[in-house]
């Protein structure tokens, strides 16, 4: 059964603390994954984080995290925070490369453990964010 | 290939195109550029989303007609048939707002339904010319359109 969520201000606010919460515990999983490899993350410039629901609800805008991973000192993927309030999921993190640009989905429900599905350049079938799934994008 | 499946693929072309320069410019530190492309792929997201809406509120209206005409035709008691004359006078006064088609093609306050009615806010906002950019995840707005779209029938 549905739960019937009170959306107001307080409401949104958590909804963002979560929302960099997840993202930055993303990063710190992503640097585990990559320690002792040829690759490293680095948290880059910040975006402005301003959605229609915070406007409603006259929530200030703020600032979210953009992260980068290195290769020889060079960015092979950038990862930024699109947008949290979406139809369907909990989230969205771009990922960019030279080699193509996917697309990090969360499907859990609201204030729950993260689910992210990782989605190709294609952004047709996603599959589960993993270690595995994560370095074979980055091997490509 | 049905038409989900191909606005999907356009999509995705001129997504990755803009995707491209928007890492490049991010690679050389060119961040003005980068957000100028960060902004068109948003738009690129907010056009293919209502290209899909509109092909699914073409069908929803195609269903729903089709039931009401046979509802219409078909039954001959007065107490159950009232209630389709009404709707079919607003049908043919262009008066029968979407989510009131939605509701005869699937229960109201339901998983669909409820689906149904936040793709429907999401594509009046964006319509509208909202000044926000909504984060649309195109894979999932494909997969449901063309779930909703096999799913609903009259």
């Amino acid at each position: 059964m549905q739960k019937t969520i009170k959306v107001d201000k307080q409401h949104v606010e958590k909804r963002i603390i979560d929302w960099k919460k997840r993202v930055s515990d993303l990063y710190s999983t992503i640097e585990l994954w990559l320690t002792g490899s040829d690759y490293y993350i680095k948290r880059g410039s910040k975006l402005k984080m301003y959605e229609e629901l915070m406007s409603e609800f006259n929530v200030r805008a703020t600032n979210i995290e953009t992260a980068d991973i290195y290769k020889d000192n060079k960015i092979v993927l950038a990862l930024k925070p699109k947008g949290l309030w979406m139809v369907g999921a909990n989230g969205r993190i771009d990922l960019l490369s030279t080699k193509g640009n996917y697309m990090l989905v969360d499907f859990a429900e609201q204030f729950e453990p993260p689910y992210w599905k990782l989605f190709n350049g294609d952004k047709k079938n996603g599959v589960e964010f993993t270690k595995q799934s994560f370095f074979q994008l980055l091997n490509k | 290939m049905n038409i989900f499946d191909e606005l999907g693929k356009i999509y995705n072309e001129i997504d990755n195109k803009y995707a491209s320069i928007e890492v490049q410019a991010r690679l050389r530190g060119h961040h003005k550029k980068e957000a100028e492309y960060s902004r068109k792929r948003q738009l690129n997201d907010q056009a293919y989303f209502l290209f899909m809406f509109t092909r699914f509120e073409g069908r929803v209206r195609d269903i729903s007609d089709s039931l009401i005409n046979s509802k219409v035709t078909n039954l001959v008691d007065w107490k159950i048939n009232r209630a389709w004359d009404i709707i079919n006078k607003q049908k043919s006064n262009d008066s029968l707002h979407f989510m009131n088609r939605v509701a005869l093609l699937t229960p109201k306050g339901q998983f669909d339904h409820n689906l149904i009615k936040q793709y429907y806010d999401q594509r009046n906002n964006i319509g509208h010319g909202g000044s926000f950019t909504i984060a649309i995840s195109i894979p999932t707005v494909v997969a449901d359109m063309k779930r909703l779209n096999k799913d609903l029938k009259g």
